[in-house]
């Protein structure tokens, strides 16, 4: 009874040591693989609940991999289930991580921006835009990333290279949407 | 240049990246990293992780919905794309067939399934596919989500590995206005599957009914199969340790019009050679499934008013 109950203590703190490590890095995740602001708070507890299930079996050591892996599943399954809105974001914002504290006009700014940035990952196939989250918006150096998805070196930058390019062609078409749109203004 | 070189150069390549950014594409980076969960949020995973933990059951013995899949999908390779297939010939009940003989289902005993939901009976219906949802109805203790994956050799609508909304039934069939649409090309390791959990990592423990049915056209062959947890590989929360996914499966022949099929647990038969035979026990399943076999494919499925059948 007593290593039962040890083995439980055991699993619940190596449990909030995977919440206090990671959490902030799961939530990011699945607002980046499309989640919307009002559902990722419940689709990055749904992946640390699959975690708790599978602590057991959860290799030390690959934790964060499994948990990248499990938050772009749920995500998937979860941009699926809901239309997102553009306007969502705005409810990602935390003005108080900037450094210079936006006006209303920057802070609107920065809202369709953050909005287009789903529409431009939302459209890169899921292997590109895994790499792209990873070193681009986690600033993760390029051997972690592939150790995270167990690929080679080489493909890790082939596929980061391409969604770069992507994000390149994405951005411009948001430079002419703004653009324009000022023009209208 | 060393690998090791070329690796340690990978922060900087992304500052250097980082460097030559226009404004918008900064503007763009800049919006990502403002992402922040409300307060709050960490906790409540904390309390519902901590609550899992709890609540686990022979814990080794468990898993979740998209693992279980790809391990599926994964074991169905192995066996499809490594063994003669069909060596035991495949049981086939025509459409709309009147029940079989009625035999009692072989039964194991006892249970082992680390979470049990025992079905009282009393609601037969699966999935109507009239909801705009993935998720199959939460009748008689049921819960689990539609999802359809393959073998990666050829495409199909929706893709692999997504989950499945209902489609618009041109025409409809009857009352019925939306059913389970996939479509596909050739596919040549093992085909396509779909199904859904009964009771999303637990075990369903379905002898309260007889059986299994549903609308379906096509043309073309479909494999009907009831997932138990001995066929699932241990890596996954099951009880299989070595070939794997010999999951138990009756044939249909589907027309071109809606017909409704039936299976019932006497018709199910582990269809391939592979790992230690196992008796059907409907007291031990986790999913429901659809399988599409290579030489069924191209196809064009669909499937409706899926239900078990009433003792």
């Amino acid at each position: 009874m007593s290593t039962s109950t040890s083995k439980e203590s055991g699993s619940a703190a190596r449990f909030r040591a995977l919440i206090d490590a990671h959490f902030a890095f799961v939530w990011r995740c699945v607002r980046r693989f499309g989640v919307p602001p009002s559902d990722a708070d419940d689709a990055t507890q749904e992946v640390f609940v699959v975690a708790a299930r599978k602590l057991d079996s959860l290799e030390s050591g690959r934790e964060k991999a499994f948990l990248f892996a499990t938050a772009m599943r749920v995500a998937s399954t979860e941009r699926r289930t809901r239309r997102r809105h553009p306007e969502d974001a705005a409810d990602t914002l935390d003005t108080r991580s900037l450094a210079d504290q936006p006006n209303a006009e920057e802070l609107a700014e920065l809202v369709e921006a953050r909005a287009y940035l789903q529409e431009i990952l939302d459209g890169m196939p899921v292997e590109q835009s895994a790499v792209f989250v990873l070193a681009e918006l986690e600033e993760t150096p390029v051997r972690e990333i592939a150790d995270l998805l167990e690929l080679p070196l080489g493909t890790v930058s082939s596929r980061l290279r391409t969604a770069r390019e992507a994000f390149a062609q994405g951005v411009k078409r948001f430079a002419a949407r703004e653009a324009f749109s000022r023009r209208k203004r | 240049m060393t690998d090791d070189d070329q690796d340690d150069r990978a922060p900087r390549e992304n500052d250097a990246a980082a460097e030559n950014r226009t404004a918008q594409e900064a503007l763009l980076i800049r919006s990502a990293r403002l992402d922040a969960a409300r307060a709050g949020a960490k906790e409540q995973a904390l309390a519902a992780g901590l609550d899992a933990l709890a609540h686990r059951q022979g814990s080794r013995q468990k898993t979740v919905l998209s693992l279980a899949v790809l391990a599926a999908a994964a074991g169905a390779a192995l066996l499809f794309g490594t063994k003669p297939v069909a060596v035991t010939p495949e049981p086939r009940v025509t459409p709309a067939a009147p029940p079989p003989s009625v035999a009692p289902a072989v039964l194991l005993s006892p249970p082992t399934c680390p979470e049990l939901v025992i079905a009282r009976g009393n609601a037969p219906l699966i999935e109507d596919f009239e909801t705009k949802d993935s998720r199959v109805l939460t009748l008689d203790g049921r819960s689990g989500g539609w999802m359809t994956y393959d073998d990666g050799t050829g495409k199909q609508s929706p893709p692999g590995r997504s989950a499945l909304f209902p489609s618009r039934i041109p025409g409809g069939r009857d009352k019925s206005q939306h059913g389970l649409h996939v479509s596909g090309g050739k596919f040549t390791l093992w085909g396509v599957t779909l199904g859904a959990e009964l009771a999303d990592a637990g075990c369903y423990d379905a002898s309260a009914y007889a059986g299994v049915e549903l609308w379906a056209k096509g043309p073309g062959n479909l494999r009907v199969g009831m997932q138990m947890i001995d066929v699932q590989d241990v890596k996954y929360g099951g009880l299989c340790t070595k070939d794997c996914y010999n999951t138990h499966r009756a044939v249909i022949t589907l027309g071109k019009t809606f017909e409704r099929h039936t299976v019932r647990w006497e018709d199910l038969r582990q269809l391939f050679q592979g790992g230690p035979p196992i008796a059907f026990d409907p007291r031990r399943v986790r999913f429901i499934e659809f399988g599409v076999a290579p030489g069924d494919t191209p196809f064009d499925l669909w499937i409706d008013d899926v239900s078990f059948i009433p003792r």
